[in-house]
Order: structure tokens, then C-alpha cells, then sequence
């Protein structure tokens, strides 16, 4: 309630164009919102320059903030429609001939063994083999830990269809992580059944 | 629920140093760009309104009003006031008067049926 009340505060400072009320809100939140673009895009490079664009329009649109939201979720609004937009962009502008087109996600394999160092890659790839429209609330809820409720004002999109969305994400990334372990079962058997050469 | 577990373990990742500031630069670069978009704006907006003045005090093909208003002011305080003292002979043009004929105007009823009769066909 304490740190809502102070984030009021301060957007009540930006408002008015304090720019050192607008740094203690970047301090607050920038590690957040660039970990959220970044596990969103897969690029920390163009995550940054989101983040900042993101806190540009904080501060240059911070007349049109209504505190009927925490100030979290209406910056996370913002960087997650910066977000949409950049990757629509992109989209439009790979063109990509299919017979280059590499399903790189299947090819690869991992263990679920903790230790692993390529299970949290191939976690990584599975969620971004995932679409954005599922992508988006699966990170806001697991990653970033916000409510359904919120996530849903966030989007504006209804709860239920936002309820759907994270589980059909979720489905989907079981899924996939799950035959990513066969692939990697049936190398390993591959391998025993192996011809052995004869050493010189 | 193992997805979600792993997902909950993915890397975190931090912002640059320096971050901050360079937002502020970036802020501080936008509203001195905004300002000089402002300042263009109203050069701009001025430089057009002068102009279409200039173009409708000068364009031939708008027909100037043959005596104006400012005209006619300033006709009278460079000129003296002549008055123009006239005689008029009340006379004679009450003789011309009388000596037209009168027309008398006789008001009658011509017919009793109603002025708006019904059409058949």
C-alpha cells in the first residue's frame, strides 16, 4: 500500500515534469521492465531500447495516467504494447524464403535434469517458439508474478480469455519441452546401438 | 505445473548501467525538439498568414469596391464643405401637380359565385 501510495506521489511529481521523481521511478522499475522485454523479445539489445522508450512515454505521457491502476501495471501497458509493435514490425520486415526456414527448437535436446545448463536454454527457446498472444500473459503472470486480473487490465483483454490464454501457453510449452526429451531419449539409444571402429 | 516452475527460473537480466541517464538525456533532447517543432510551427503558420494577405490585398482578379467607406473619410476631411443653396419654385410644381388627370379607382362585384370553383374532369 506504502509503495503504491509513494508511486502516486511520484507520478502525481511527473506530472508536473519532476525529472528527479521521474528517476527514482525508473530506479524502481527499469530491471523489471527490461527482464519482462527481454524474456518477451529474446534480445537484452533491443529490450533496452524498448525499456527506454517505454520510460520516455512515462514521462511525456504521464498527464493521461489515471490512478484508477497501480502505476506497475500502466508501465507494463505501455512496454507491452511498445513490445506487440516491434515485433509486428520485424515480422513484416523478415522476409525469409521457406526452404531457409530451420526448426531449430526440434532439432535440439536436453534433459529435465536441473543441472543441466541447456534445459533454462531450451526453456527459453520453447517460450519463444510460442506466440506472442500466448507469450505475453504466460511472462506476466509466471515471470513477473501479477494476477490474472491485472494482467487482464493490462491488455484489455477479459479475464477469462486472459485465464485461457496462460493456460494454452502453458499446454503448449509442456508440450514441447516434453518431445524435445523423447528426441533426446531416442539419441541417446541412437548412440548405444552405434557400430564402434576398431582402434589402429 | 513443471512449465511453470521452469519458466520461473529462467535468467533475470538487469538494465545497463547508465540507464537512467540516458533516458534523461533522451527527455531532454525530445523537449528541445519539441520546443523547435513549436517555434517551425508558428514561423510557419505566421509566414502563411501573411501570405494569403499579401495575396488578396495584391491579386488582380479581386474587384476592389469602386468607393469605400475609407474612401468617402477621407474625401471629407480634405475638402472643404461647399453648402449649395438651390431655389425652388413651390409654384410651379403644384400647378403640374394639379394639372395631371386622376385616375378614380371603382371597387364593384361582378359575380356572386365563389371565387374558387371546384374543377371536374
Amino acid at each position: 500500500m506504502n509503495k503504491r501510495m509513494d508511486d502516486q506521489e511520484l507520478m502525481e511529481k511527473i506530472k508536473k515534469g519532476d525529472e528527479v521523481a521521474f528517476s527514482q521511478l525508473m530506479i524502481m522499475y527499469k530491471d523489471r521492465v527490461v527482464n519482462f522485454l527481454y524474456q518477451f523479445t529474446g534480445d537484452y539489445q533491443l529490450a533496452v531500447d524498448l525499456s527506454q522508450e517505454t520510460f520516455l512515454r512515462v514521462f511525456f505521457k504521464a498527464k493521461k495516467y489515471r490512478p484508477i491502476a497501480p502505476v506497475s501495471s500502466w508501465i507494463y501497458a505501455i512496454a507491452a504494447n511498445l513490445a506487440r509493435t516491434e515485433r509486428k514490425k520485424i515480422s513484416r520486415q523478415a522476409a525469409i524464403p521457406l526452404d531457409e526456414v530451420t526448426d531449430s527448437y526440434s532439432a535440439g535436446t536436453y534433459s529435465l535434469d536441473h543441472n543441466d545448463p541447456g534445459l533454462m536454454r531450451n526453456v527459453k527457446q520453447a517460450l519463444d517458439r510460442l506466440h506472442p498472444r500466448y507469450r505475453l500473459p504466460v511472462i506476466l503472470k509466471d515471470v513477473e508474478g501479477f494476477s490474472q486480473e491485472e494482467i487482464a487490465t493490462m491488455l484489455k483483454l477479459p479475464v477469462g480469455t486472459v485465464k485461457a490464454r496462460i493456460s494454452r501457453g502453458r499446454e503448449y510449452l509442456r508440450r514441447w519441452l516434453e518431445e524435445g526429451r523423447e528426441i533426446k531419449n531416442r539419441a541417446e539409444e541412437n548412440e548405444g546401438y552405434g557400430l564402434k571402429l576398431p582402434d589402429d | 505445473m513443471e512449465e511453470k516452475k521452469y519458466i520461473s527460473q529462467l535468467p533475470v537480466v538487469e538494465a545497463p548501467p547508465g540507464f537512467e541517464s540516458q533516458v534523461l538525456a533522451r527527455v531532454r533532447d525530445r523537449k528541445v525538439r519539441a520546443v523547435r517543432r513549436r517555434r517551425w510551427e508558428f514561423g510557419l503558420a505566421g509566414v502563411g498568414a501573411v501570405a494569403v494577405a499579401v495575396v488578396v490585398l495584391i491579386s488582380p482578379g479581386i474587384k476592389q469596391p469602386e468607393y469605400s467607406a475609407r474612401q468617402v473619410k477621407t474625401d471629407n476631411s480634405s475638402l472643404e464643405t461647399i453648402q449649395v443653396m438651390e431655389p425652388l419654385n413651390l409654384e410651379n410644381e403644384m400647378r403640374r401637380a394639379t394639372d395631371d388627370p386622376q385616375t378614380v379607382f371603382i371597387l364593384e362585384k361582378v359575380s356572386d359565385q365563389p371565387l374558387i370553383q371546384q374543377v371536374r374532369y
